[in-house]
């Protein structure tokens, strides 16, 4: 593209075409019009000033010329609406052109373009194309509307445009009722007081239709699925059925948009087998795509996390090999299958995954590798068998010395101690060779922890806590709280070898120190030391809350959104979509038990009666008539209590239930607060 | 749905853009580079989506480019991703191949494709054979034609247009599978896996019908049927769209009308028995650090006799500090790419049952880099190709053609072969 091109050397060419109309000059004009669209896309606007030779060529009658034209004038109409609305007869005699692909083009050229005057028109041809011969026609049209509700949603409705929407969902051809339901999920999903809403029988119609619509189509119906609101545990198994053979299918939304609706009408089917066979079948097609390329493995690998956390049993055991990383997936590949392969850790797999575990322990990238760290750790806590080996392998991590290694380890291994009281204590000496090296605060925490909290059984306790003192001053406030409570248990556990260490840091904690929390838990010790030794001994080395190990990652409310959302954005970042979205509308399962049963028949609702209030429907003002039809599904303000915003429980999705983190403060919390209750 | 598409080079300059919601300001994606770079920065886990300002940006790179989509709303990210990936093949389908300079070429026929292939952020046809019959580089056939579109875009049979023509009515069947190995480094076979894909190249006149057997284990199983020969277990099958998943999930026949020309008719995985592996390399690496490294490698085929194994590479990583390479080799050719700090083994030809051996030594320099035990850990990467041959055993057993209006004799091709997939490591020691 010559970027030096200029509009005014490009003018001769469209208006000899204009000036002879001889058709031999086409050809040059189609050549300068290319030009023109390759230069839109430079920052100068220098092709604006051709807007009106651009009109005059509209009612050249050839149709490459007249699609040109409209490219260029989608790209700057928004610059000259003056101009813009010049060109609009020509595109309103476009929708009546004997070519159906000139009467589409020409539509959904109206609908598209964001001016009062083109709206207009687009209301006046819509009805009009909705009973075209073509359904090229009729698709268009149905996406025309969705296309200009946000500008026209009051003429929309009055104009019963919305009533014809619905009634190409009977249409005789399957891509034009999957659009027109493409477009009324659309519309509603933006507008409050609108809601989809479909029977059993629209239901079965609809997944009748999958077999027959393009791909696209499908992820459109099967969206459209969730929806549905199953009145009976029958009726939900039987939908669900028909939509399993859609789990073969190569494309990826396809799969994961069956994924979700199955799951979703899981929720309504009351036989616990029924239940675990469909999940089951999940299972399978999510392993397959983990050979898509990364980007859609990503997506399938966010669906499982959210699936197995809600269904643990979808996998094998051995089926875990096959999130093991391949050695040149994408980091964020690499974490997310590090989380399943952590989660699925068992007692029958866990020989195969600890191995791996530990090579990852040792890759390049550090965050992958402290991931790793953690992931031997957790799966320690949580699966007992493997705790043997897991303790080997971090004690063999940590010799190697490497400082991030080192402080990843030396914290799961305290949650091991504190796990397993007194059961891998004999390994503690290694644990303390060649500490110097350590500047995490969080490792040197663990590492001080774990010599006050097994005092009496480090033989070289003292000196290794003098070690860690040396520096004490310089240290960063959390380290010397935990030096502190560390040299306290010193104290109480070796009174002689630990008393003059406990008054130089109680000294330095009340003296030296500014921070508060420091001086007066220095304070605190202080008096506690002129006390029965036996009650302090009971207060500061009291028992700690045993932890236990979880996958639980989400709370069900969170867990209940993401699982509505397999394959949507707010699933990749596990969030739920009101926390990605605040726009978002909040989704609810409705409780299947809480229909009024009296009120179904009225609520044999043919989509087009029910879904959306029509023109004639005086109470079209909100929720209330709509939510007082459809009494199985609350009204917005309801539904977003329901859905509060909620934590997810952390970032990285290898947390303990108690978060590892925080537990040497919470530690210290806990003395803390048995230390007042105490005092009070 | 997406809200726009943009194509941006590599350093995140602007190629194109089409906008389809209009609710996004145009000077979002202006902000994609930085906040790429940020997110990197950050993490080095920097997943294909990112959100700023309420704006998600969904990204797939591809060649020298980025190809991104934006969106406001929560989007169905699996087919967002999934079009971003189509809209690239369908280009490079047309252009043969997707770059910086075919973009520039083809401004117009892009937007063209852009506005067809998307209609407010919702994916409609990415058939590049469809959409080549009514969008093409000199927009003649609209011309020609009535300016009617393809019935197949409206059709229930989206993927295939009446009245093709062939004087030869033929059927060439593609039985790829490609093996994944992880090898630990202790010489265990961590995974093993064979993804198997049917691909068919379809020159048929008319509508056909075609009906595709094959040894499925669950089939026979399932008509109590007594195969002669083997048959597979095919643990998750997938298939294109043109196949009656209904018919297959009821009694297993692959039944469908096929789309013209090349295509994927189906994939399958089998994991749970792992086969042998193909090709086996086991290698030993003494460390003279300061010095030279030696390295002792031995490959071995471990298929039938009868089969040959073409074009066997077998990449060895080296460390990137080493010179003066020499080697010694009982077949093929070894070469030392330095850019990639590997040798690589080149055998021709490996028959089966065969097993070869190679020498390699290379010099160290003497001073030891600075962090040196802070290099990425490369596997040893294994290429092969064996022709007739599928390492899962699984046959066509017929393909079965019919077009009842035609009712034309057609001939049906069938090759096996099995290949290395993307991932076939063996770790260093």
């Amino acid at each position: 593209m010559d970027r030096t091109i200029k509009a005014a050397d490009l003018r001769p060419g469209l208006a000899a075409l204009r000036d002879k109309r001889d058709k031999k000059h086409v050809k040059k004009c189609i050549i300068t019009l290319k030009r023109i669209i390759a230069c839109m896309t430079l920052p100068n606007n220098d092709m604006l000033q051709l807007f009106p030779d651009i009109i005059d060529l509209l009612d050249v009658s050839v149709p490459e010329i007249y699609k040109l034209c409209l490219l260029y004038i989608i790209n700057y109409a928004k610059n000259e609406p003056n101009r813009a609305i010049e060109a609009l007869p020509y595109l309103v005699d476009g929708t009546k052109h004997s070519s159906s692909i000139t009467r589409s083009l020409n539509l959904r050229t109206i609908s598209y373009i964001n001016l009062p005057e083109y709206t207009e028109k687009a209301l006046k041809v819509i009805p009009r194309a909705f009973a075209d011969s073509d359904p090229l026609v009729r698709k268009t049209a149905a996406l025309a509307v969705a296309k200009i509700w946000d500008r026209a949603s009051v003429e929309i409705t009055n104009s019963g445009m919305l009533d014809g929407l619905n009634a190409l969902l009977d249409d005789s051809n399957i891509t034009v009722v999957a659009t027109a339901l493409c477009s009324l999920i659309d519309i509603t999903e933006r507008t409050d007081g609108l809601q989809l809403n479909l029977d059993y029988d629209n239901a079965k119609i609809a997944v009748k239709t999958l077999p027959e619509c393009n791909e696209w189509y499908q992820t459109y119906v099967l969206q459209a699925l969730t929806f549905y609101v199953p009145q009976s545990s029958k009726d939900a198994s039987s939908i669900a059925s028909i939509i399993v053979p859609r789990l073969q299918h190569s494309n990826t939304g396809v799969v994961l948009g069956a994924v979700r609706v199955i799951l979703y009408l899981t929720r309504y089917i009351t036989d616990e087998s029924t239940v675990h066979s469909l999940m089951k079948r999940c299972g399978s097609p999510l392993l397959s795509l983990l050979s898509k390329p990364p980007e859609l493995q990503y997506v399938a690998l966010c669906a499982t996390v959210i699936l197995i956390e809600q269904h643990p049993y979808v996998f094998n055991s051995e089926d875990v090999k096959l999130f093991f990383c391949k050695f040149n997936d994408p980091p964020y590949v690499k974490t997310t299958k590090l989380d399943i392969m952590y989660t699925l850790t068992d007692e029958d797999n866990y020989q195969s995954v600890l191995p791996e575990l530990k090579e990852y322990a040792t890759e390049i990238d550090h965050e992958f590798a402290r991931r790793a760290v953690r992931a031997i750790g957790s799966v320690a806590i949580r699966v007992e068998p493997a705790a043997d080996r897991c303790c080997t392998l971090l004690m063999e991590l940590v010799s190697t010395k490497v400082e991030y290694i080192v402080q990843e380890g030396a914290i799961a291994i305290q949650n091991i101690f504190r796990r397993y009281p007194s059961r891998y204590e004999s390994t503690l000496s290694q644990l303390f060779q060649d500490t110097d090296s350590l500047d995490d605060p969080r490792a040197k925490m663990s590492l001080i922890w774990i010599i006050g909290q097994y005092a009496d059984r480090l033989d070289n306790g003292c000196d290794l806590l003098e070690d860690f003192l040396f520096s004490f001053l310089d240290e960063s406030l959390e380290v010397q709280l935990a030096l502190l409570t560390a040299t306290m248990k010193m104290f109480l556990f070796r009174p002689a070898k630990a008393k003059d260490l406990i008054i130089k840091v109680i000294k330095w904690a009340t003296e030296d120190c500014d921070h508060p929390d420091l001086r007066e838990r220095g304070y605190m010790y202080k008096r506690m030391l002129t006390g029965n030794v036996e009650t302090v001994k009971k207060i500061v080395l009291g028992p700690l809350p045993v932890i236990t190990g979880t996958t639980q990652k989400f709370s069900s409310q969170t867990l209940d959104d993401l699982s509505l959302n397999i394959g949507m954005l707010s699933s990749l970042y596990l969030k739920t979509a009101q926390e990605v979205f605040a726009k978002s509308k909040p989704r609810k399962v409705a409780d299947p038990n809480n229909h009024n049963t009296d009120s179904l028949h009225n609520l044999t609702s043919r989509l087009r009666h029910d879904s959306l209030p029509s023109h004639s429907d005086d109470s079209f003002t909100g929720h209330g008539s709509d939510s007082s039809r459809t009494p199985h599904i609350s009204t917005p303000e309801e539904r977003s209590n329901v859905l509060e915003l909620r934590d997810v429980l952390n970032d990285d999705l290898l947390g303990l239930k108690s978060p590892q983190r925080s537990d040497l403060l919470d530690d210290d919390d806990d003395n803390d607060r048995e230390t007042n209750q105490h005092l009070l | 749905m997406a809200s726009s598409i943009h194509f941006l080079d590599l350093k995140g300059k602007p190629l194109l853009a089409r906008n389809y919601r209009g609710d996004i300001p145009p000077s979002a994606i202006e902000k994609f580079p930085q906040l790429l770079l940020d997110a990197e920065d950050e993490s080095s886990v920097v997943p294909p989506c990112i959100t700023h300002d309420n704006i998600n940006y969904l990204y797939i790179s591809h060649n020298n480019l980025y190809v991104v989509a934006l969106t406001r709303h929560n989007s169905n990210a699996a087919e967002i991703l999934l079009y971003l990936h189509k809209l690239v093949e369908v280009l490079t389908d047309y252009f043969k191949s997707l770059e910086e300079e075919s973009i520039r070429d083809n401004f117009v026929l892009i937007y063209e494709l852009l506005d067809e292939m998307m209609d407010y952020g919702y994916p409609q046809t990415t058939e590049t054979k469809i959409l080549q019959e009514y969008i093409t580089q000199e927009s003649r056939k609209l011309q020609d034609s009535q300016g009617r579109p393809p019935i197949a875009v409206t059709n229930a049979v989206s993927w295939r247009s009446e009245g093709i023509r062939y004087r030869k009515n033929e059927v060439f069947l593609d039985v790829v599978e490609s093996v994944n190995l992880t090898v630990s480094s202790s010489g265990r076979v961590i995974r093993s896996d064979i993804l198997g894909a049917v691909k068919m190249k379809c020159y048929l006149s008319g509508m056909p019908e075609l009906r595709l057997g094959l040894n499925d284990k669950i089939m026979f199983d399932a008509t109590g049927r007594n195969p002669r020969g083997k048959s597979v277990e095919l643990e998750d099958v997938r298939f294109h769209q043109c196949v009656r998943l209904s018919r297959f999930e009821n009694d297993r026949t692959i039944s469908f009308i096929p789309p013209d020309g090349e295509f994927e008719l189906m994939s399958y995985r089998i994991s749970s028995s792992p086969a042998k592996p193909p090709i086996w390399v086991e290698c030993q690496v003494i460390m003279h650090p300061g010095s030279r490294v030696e390295y002792s490698v031995k490959a071995m085929s471990r298929f039938k006799r009868r089969s040959t194994a073409n074009n066997v590479e077998i990449m060895i990583p080296v460390p990137d500090d080493a010179d003066s390479p020499r080697f010694r080799t009982t077949v093929g050719s070894v070469v030392y790419a330095p850019g990639k700090a590997a040798l690589l083994w080149k055998i021709k030809q490996f028959g089966g049952g065969k097993e070869f051996a190679m020498r390699a030594e290379l010099g160290l320099p003497s001073v030891k880099e600075q962090d040196s035990d802070n290099k990425a850990k490369r596997p040893i990467q294994v290429k092969f190709e064996i022709p007739y041959y599928t390492t899962s055993g699984i046959q066509v057993r017929y393909l079965k053609i019919i077009e009842p209006k035609l009712q034309y004799p057609s001939l049906p091709w069938v090759r096996y072969i099995t290949v290395s997939g993307d991932d076939y490591t063996i770790r260093m020691p």
